[in-house]
């Protein structure tokens, strides 16, 4: 009996502490949500509590009313799924080459982008800058996605290539004796097989993308075409806006992920842990 | 028939080859070489306003490694860095040792739980934390003064004795959540029967982490922390948003710092200095993770 009640007491004191080990994790999300989908006088209510005291959608709603935030919106969504789009066909053709070639030049190619995964991306903005522009491509969404498309290749054609390389070799020369040619196995055979890594890797590619601050706040100048990440931060100093607007703002850009989290969680987690992510 | 399969071959390398070039060409472009121009640049006097290359020689050099504030910013980024990977390595590998207990339940849930902090964008948490820790209306504030713990409210993030200490706060708080995953993915690869070994002979929960876990876990902490000692010295969203490097240089580190010199004054020949001198301090390390890297590699083969 003692000894039953003794293991009792140990199961329920490890799921109390995994209990209370995620209060401080969830903590920030659930505050900004309470304080963003506050009514105006409840956010500035002194003394404050820890409970909701009212909802509405006020600030969220002023946000697209008197801020237009639905433009930066469109610009990010726009900007991320051209970005993903591309790297996911550049990354998979990369991926494909490494796996079913043979070439002298493939360990050098895997180098670079190895190190070009280790790059912080600040100790190239001025260059990048610099080039932009010589090419005209500042304040261009062209430039712009040429450089995510750089920035989130490697970590893409690496988890491409760890999803390619569960793929036998016996299943590539069936096919090849069916009479496919090689490049025509990447879609026959690579991408159905790789499919599941494809999605990991197009979410992993798309959060990247929309998350990124630096380069899409130091290569577009009109405040038409930036990001919302970017609008956000500027949203910040400015005087006018209130704490309530700048958290609706900032609820709004948390929302893809969240969707990924709550609909993809098994390709967000695969895309997770096949590759270090950055940051 | 040699004849022909050696021109098969040579064909099929131009092919793989061809179908990895778009790759190449982009990273080229846009990574490689404006590295190599900013190595020029770092020579030169060139600035927006007067567009010429004048060799200049080392003075650049010269100019950023004599600088107080380069060093000064140096020193905070190294206190930002360990501030931040210290606590996200023990407190990543605490839980990742709790989400792992054989007596949890719902483990799936808690490891989707986990990773939200890991989900939120820079900028977000930036603002999060600006809130949470403002000095009218902060949750923090209120908390504390509730639990007497301050005796007024405090201006966290404009006083410079706290805004580092929030700064870092905040980078721990979204950073953890990924250690943890590496951590439990390194964790799950560790067979069972070794504790159970470990169990027979009597080693006590502390000694088969001490002697099981912790070497075992050893190489995925070394590849991924200096990894991310090399970003988090060169994280420069956090700090921009969350504080601009101030209040009075007090959250300047050096991503700011270089950043600055080349934006705001748009001396591009130092900015690119600065450039060059951070670059090889990431080699040194680059070294060193290249080197635990194939350490690591050879145990698992």
């Amino acid at each position: 009996m003692t000894k039953k009640r003794k293991e009792l007491c140990k199961d329920l004191g490890v799921n109390l502490l995994a209990i209370g080990a995620m209060i401080p994790a969830l903590f920030p999300i659930y505050w900004l949500m309470v304080s963003a989908l506050q009514r105006p006088e409840d956010i500035t209510r002194i003394p404050q509590g820890l409970l909701p005291q009212s909802f509405s959608l006020y600030f969220v709603k002023k946000v697209f009313a008197e801020f237009g935030i639905g433009r930066f919106l469109f610009n990010s969504v726009f900007l991320s799924l051209t970005a993903t789009a591309l790297t996911l066909v550049i990354a998979c053709l990369a991926a494909f080459s490494y796996k079913a070639y043979k070439y002298r030049l493939r360990e050098s190619f895997s180098k670079m982008i190895l190190f070009v995964y280790m790059f912080p991306q600040i100790l190239i903005i001025i260059p990048i800058y610099l080039l932009m522009s010589k090419l005209n491509l500042i304040n261009s969404w062209t430039g712009l996605i040429l450089c995510y498309i750089a920035f989130e290749l490697p970590i893409c054609i690496w988890t491409m290539q760890s999803y390619f390389e569960t793929i036998p070799a016996d299943l590539i020369e069936a096919a090849e004796i069916d009479g496919l040619a090689r490049v025509e196995t990447l879609w026959h055979v690579f991408l159905p097989v790789a499919l599941p890594g494809l999605a990991a890797s197009g979410i992993m590619t798309f959060i990247g993308i929309w998350n990124n601050f630096l380069l899409a706040n130091t290569l577009l100048i009109d405040e038409a075409k930036k990001t919302l990440p970017v609008i956000i931060a500027d949203f910040s100093s400015r005087d006018s806006m209130l704490q309530g607007d700048v958290l609706a703002a900032s609820l709004l850009v948390c929302i893809p992920s969240f969707l990924f989290a709550l609909f993809a969680q098994k390709y967000l987690v695969g895309g997770l842990t096949s590759g270090a992510v950055k940051g | 028939m040699k004849e022909l399969n050696k021109k098969r071959k040579n064909r099929m390398a131009v092919q793989g080859m061809f179908l990895y070039l778009p790759a190449i060409l982009i990273i080229f472009g846009i990574v490689i070489y404006p590295m190599m121009y900013a190595l020029v640049m770092s020579f030169t006097n060139y600035s927006v306003r007067k567009p010429v290359m004048d060799f200049a020689g080392m003075a650049n050099y010269v100019k950023v490694l004599t600088d107080k504030s380069f060093w000064e910013a140096a020193g905070r980024s190294l206190l930002f860095t360990l501030g931040s990977l210290i606590p996200q390595v023990t407190i990543g590998m605490a839980m990742a040792l709790l989400l792992n207990h054989p007596r949890l339940r719902f483990k799936s849930l808690f490891r989707g739980l986990i990773i939200t902090p890991w989900l939120v964008p820079t900028v977000a948490v930036a603002m999060i934390f600006r809130w949470m820790f403002h000095d009218l209306y902060g949750i923090v504030n209120y908390m504390m003064v509730g639990l007497h713990l301050l005796e007024q409210p405090k201006a966290w993030i404009a006083s410079e004795s706290t805004a580092m200490l929030i700064l870092i706060l905040a980078n721990v708080w979204r950073g953890t959540p990924m250690l943890v995953t590496m951590f439990l993915a390194g964790l799950q690869g560790i067979p069972g029967d070794l504790y159970e070994a470990g169990r027979l002979d009597g080693a006590n929960a502390w000694k088969r982490f001490a002697h099981i876990t912790l070497p075992l876990l050893m190489p995925v902490v070394m590849v991924s922390g200096m990894l991310r000692f090399i970003w988090t010295f060169n994280f420069y969203d956090l700090p921009w948003v969350m504080t601009g490097g101030g209040p009075a240089e007090s959250t300047q580190t050096t991503p700011i710092y270089a950043y600055r010199r080349a934006f705001s004054s748009y001396r591009m020949g130092e900015g690119s200095a600065i450039t060059i001198v951070l670059f090889v301090i990431l080699i040194l390390f680059a070294v060193i993770y290249f080197k635990l890297k194939s350490k690591q590699d050879s145990i698992y083969d």
